[in-house]
């Protein structure tokens, strides 16, 4: 096991204006992120599925440790890092990187490619300035960046979006790192260029027996890339299991909406949609009981009180929801 | 069947200090009435610049240099601005794809319609009010929800207030540019189906334009494929993937996921899309196109119809 | 190996094409780049010395006086040359101390925050809030007069606008995505600060360093015609224009219009300079 996270929570507290701050004592939380608890295995792909909204995001910047949890536990390779800071947590860092969703953004415009890449070595003091310079070479080539001797002088405003992302993805795995959270790594790239990127991320992950921990709102893509697979909704996952399984046997209603309403390329139109009502709820005010019970086309009278605990149904397969516990 | 729009060798150039930037060259096809056509294509491939131009909005430093857009019978690139002020919203009419920046935040929603309402036609506040209420009620709002503002509504309500606003006048044409690309699957979904039901009532046609294949493939009857500025297809979407036939259309399909595939190998193409300021000779889409010949690299393709179905490719003979 | 080449291409192909403000940047960096060279070659350039007498007092411009003399029978022309250097100077020297201490209490203040960034904040808030001539009057006073001390005056002065100027910018530059990935690569705070941070605001400190530089020549001449600037007879425009605005009146004109005009002059070079990149430059990076 890499990576486990035990009922994990983050709250951010909301903004309040003056007159709510004068009349009311109560303290109002955007609940990011609401207890979730997962493992990821050494080289496992683990993708984390949800909607704009769903807690993913912070998920991950919460596991990598760029901010604080609210509440529980994060233990990445035997290490408990929930509370780690300092020396200590950044020395952890040459062991788990991040690929950020827009590749214009993540890179520093005014450094060289080169220098980019270099950086983690210099900074975790993992090379001399020539052995690093021999290592980025080697990298450049593997993620496809040839000439090296060219993409290690440019700067990154004269490159492709698909060209920037992969020297972000040089840059995570120069360290040879044991566990990268990719944060929607292709939905800002062009879809002819999306394989070459997926298809990178894998070949390291043969390579360096890496985890991913792989966001996405696209489960189209993360069927192609997953071994497991966690839906997210509203800061709690909803079902979790096998990438073959949750496809093939969809358990909470939320996923079987959404696998029905990903568009398919196929001549034949389709098979029933399942329709929602309504739309996300608002994270400050989450219903009561099953947080999706308001859109639920299932919903029973307890979804309303009780919220489901996320209960283990076959051998890898979770779900969260009334209709299947006993 | 009448065509809603016809597009005729429309060239729309860019005129940077530089360089001039062919964003939309040569391109040709129509839109029937009740017809869902979509335009997909990657970044740079010119589809926000033909919406633009089909509005005669398109932004500056660009220029409508040749062709011609003849939208309900009449060539629009021939009006005045009084003329084009008037077909726009009523004739013809745009959703974008973020609602929140079209939206004035101070306002109430339903008061935004029926200013839409009231900038076009002699209708009374009382009787644009309640035409605003049918439209919300139409797009899958409730009425009540006339007196609410902005940030008060989802993503998709906001977009569906577009969508609202879009229909007010009862336009032959929507074009929806990315309508759905900042929304979430199920609201997409839920969007698309809206689309079908105005389609279906109203007789509107529309062109959906995205750089989401997959989406535009279901929705649309016909599918447009761009590259670099170029109609490089044009063809009923079953036709498109049952079989594509340029070389572009070809790999694009093979690089999208698709659920219903078991082990499906993504591929990817080589390349990156030229540089529309400095572009290759001959095809644009040469360097990367694994059917390159050696005329591809030397002359422009021909545009070709082949059954019906428009296609600009070297392959298929020299013989328009 | 023209002089365009030497400037960074980016900048030089923004000003080319940036109409109106390319040419107030041109004509800008043609100004100070010829009142450096006459700084630099005074002792070829300047037919006399300007310390000592080379004619009869106030004598009217002639061709062997081009500018005329002053009140004690210097060459005018002579003093503007060699005034140049001190001005020159000044402003360099100033400039450069300056920025050796705003920029660096600004980006920490920035990058950092908390209770520095607030206490760094008010000192240089109740600084910039002083009009800068007043400021420079109070501490050249204390310095007293002289080339370094001067200097240092017109540094206090525009410290704070450094330090505003840098931390407003890293401010936002420090929620920037890049930024962030910095910290997960695991950099510490002072490399975040150098390699990505500090890069990133270099155009900032050119603007403001472009339009300062306007306003530091004002001062200078402000400080000198009260006497607070250098020591006489160090040459010196604001200097001579005190001196001569005694004669004015009595039809005098040429030994305090050349002065005054110099000092015009290199403020407008500088100012043309400075609001000309400012609106190039400053106008945001647009791909």
């Amino acid at each position: 096991m890499i990576l486990e996270v035990t009922n994990l929570k983050k709250y951010f507290p909301v903004a309040k204006t003056f007159i709510e701050r004068l009349f009311s004592r109560e303290e109002k939380f955007v609940k990011a992120v609401d207890g979730i608890s997962f493992t990821i295995d050494k080289g496992e792909i683990f993708s984390l599925v949800g909607e704009s909204g769903s807690g993913k995001t912070t998920t991950g910047k919460l596991v990598l440790r760029l901010i604080d949890p609210t509440d529980g536990k994060i233990v990445f390779d035997g290490t408990d890092i929930t509370y780690l800071k300092g020396e200590e947590l950044r020395k952890l860092r040459r062991y788990m990187q991040i690929i950020y969703q827009d590749p214009y953004a993540s890179l520093n415009p005014r450094m060289k490619v080169g220098e980019a890449i270099m950086d983690p070595l210099i900074i975790h003091d993992l090379a001399s300035r020539d052995e690093a310079k021999s290592m980025v070479y080697e990298m450049l080539e593997k993620v496809g960046l040839t000439p090296p001797e060219y993409f290690y002088n440019v700067y990154p405003r004269n490159l492709s979006g698909g060209q920037r992302q992969r020297v972000v993805i040089a840059r995570a795995m120069i360290t040879k790192p044991k566990f990268v959270v990719a944060d929607e790594p292709v939905s800002m790239i062009d879809v002819s260029l999306r394989a070459s990127i997926l298809d990178l991320m894998l070949k390291f992950r043969e390579e360096l027996n890496l985890s991913y921990l792989f966001i996405t709102h696209d489960l189209a893509v993360a069927k192609y890339i997953s071994d497991k697979i966690a839906i997210m909704y509203l800061g709690k996952i909803v079902e979790m299991g096998p990438t073959a399984e949750i496809f093939r046997n969809p358990l909470h209603p939320y996923t079987k909406a959404l696998l029905s309403a990903i568009p398919v390329p196929s001549p034949r139109k389709k098979k029933e949609r399942i329709k929602l009502v309504g739309e996300i709820p608002s994270a400050i005010d989450i219903p009561s009981g099953c947080r999706f019970h308001t859109r639920c086309p299932n919903k029973m009278k307890r979804c309303e009180a009780e919220e489901p605990e996320l209960i283990k149904v076959s051998k890898e397969h979770f779900v969260a929801c009334h209709i299947y516990s006993v | 069947m009448k065509n809603v729009l016809e597009v005729k060798n429309l060239s729309v150039y860019y005129y940077a200090k530089r360089a001039v930037i062919k964003a939309v060259e040569n391109v040709s096809f129509s839109i029937g009435e009740g017809e869902i056509v979509g335009l997909v294509g990657e970044s740079g491939c010119g589809k926000s610049t033909l919406a633009s131009a089909l509005m005669r909005l398109v932004p500056h430093p660009g220029k409508i240099v040749s062709g011609e857009i003849i939208l309900n019978g009449k060539n629009i690139l021939e009006l005045s601005d009084e003329e084009i002020r008037r077909i726009r919203g009523s004739v013809v009419s745009m959703v974008f794809q973020d609602p929140m920046t079209c939206l004035d935040p101070l306002m109430r929603i339903g008061d935004q319609i029926v200013e839409t309402i009231l900038a076009h036609t002699d209708m009374s506040s009382e009787e644009a009010k309640k035409y605003a209420m049918e439209l919300l009620e139409i797009v899958g709002i409730k009425r009540d929800r006339y007196y609410d503002y902005p940030h008060q509504l989802s993503g998709g309500m906001r977009q569906r207030v577009m969508i609202a606003m879009a229909v007010a006048l009862k336009p032959k044409l929507i074009i929806a540019d990315e309508p759905t690309t900042a929304l979430d699957v199920i609201v997409q979904d839920q969007i698309m189906d809206l689309f079908k039901e105005l389609r279906d009532k109203f007789k509107t046609s529309i062109l959906v334009i995205s750089h989401d294949i997959a989406l535009i493939l279901e929705i649309s009857d016909k599918v447009g494929v761009m590259y670099a500025g170029h109609l490089v297809e044009f063809s009923s979407s079953e036709e498109l993937i049952e079989n594509p036939l340029h070389p572009y259309t070809r790999e694009l399909l093979k690089a999208i996921p698709n659920i219903e595939i078991e082990d499906q190998k993504l591929v990817s193409i080589p390349g990156s899309p030229p540089d529309l300021s400095n572009p290759p000779p001959g095809c644009l889409f040469h360097p990367r196109c694994p059917c390159r010949m050696d005329i591809c690299c030397k002359d422009a393709p021909p545009k070709l119809t082949i059954n019906g179905r428009l296609v600009e490719c070297w392959l298929y003979g020299d013989k328009p | 190996m023209r002089i365009i080449d030497l400037l960074p291409k980016r900048v030089w192909e923004k000003v080319r094409d940036a109409g109106i403000d390319g040419y107030m940047v041109v004509i800008g960096a043609i100004i100070v780049v010829f009142f450096i060279f006459i700084a630099v070659f005074a002792d070829f350039i300047s037919p006399y010395d300007p310390i000592s007498p080379a004619g009869p007092a106030v004598t009217p411009p002639s061709p062997e006086y081009p500018l005329g003399t002053d009140s004690i029978g210097r060459d005018v022309l002579s003093r503007l040359i060699y005034g140049t250097r001190t001005i020159m100077m000044v402003i360099i020297i100033s400039t450069l101390l300056s920025m050796a201490i705003g920029i660096p209490l600004g980006l920490i203040s920035g990058y950092v925050g908390g209770k520095i960034d607030r206490v760094l904040s008010i000192i240089m808030d109740s600084i910039y809030a002083f009009p800068g001539l007043i400021l420079a009057i109070a501490v050249a006073a204390v310095l007293g007069p002289g080339t370094y001390n001067t200097s240092i005056s017109l540094a206090v002065v525009y410290i704070p606008t450094y330090f505003r100027m840098i931390r407003g910018h890293v401010l936002s530059l420090r929620e920037s995505l890049f930024i962030e990935a910095a910290r997960a690569i695991g950099a510490k705070s002072s490399r975040i600060i150098l390699k990505y941070i500090l890069p990133n605001t270099l155009f900032i400190v050119t603007v403001v360093f472009s339009l300062n530089v306007a306003d530091a020549v004002l001062t200078e001449a402000g400080l000198s015609f009260l006497g607070l600037s250098v020591v006489s007879p160090t040459p010196d425009w604001g200097f001579d224009l005190k001196n001569g605005q005694r004669y004015f009146l009595s039809g005098y004109w040429w030994p305090v219009t050349f002065p005054g005009l110099a000092i015009i002059l290199l403020a407008l070079g500088f100012g043309l300079l400075g609001e000309g990149l400012n609106s190039i430059l400053g106008g945001g990076e647009r791909t």
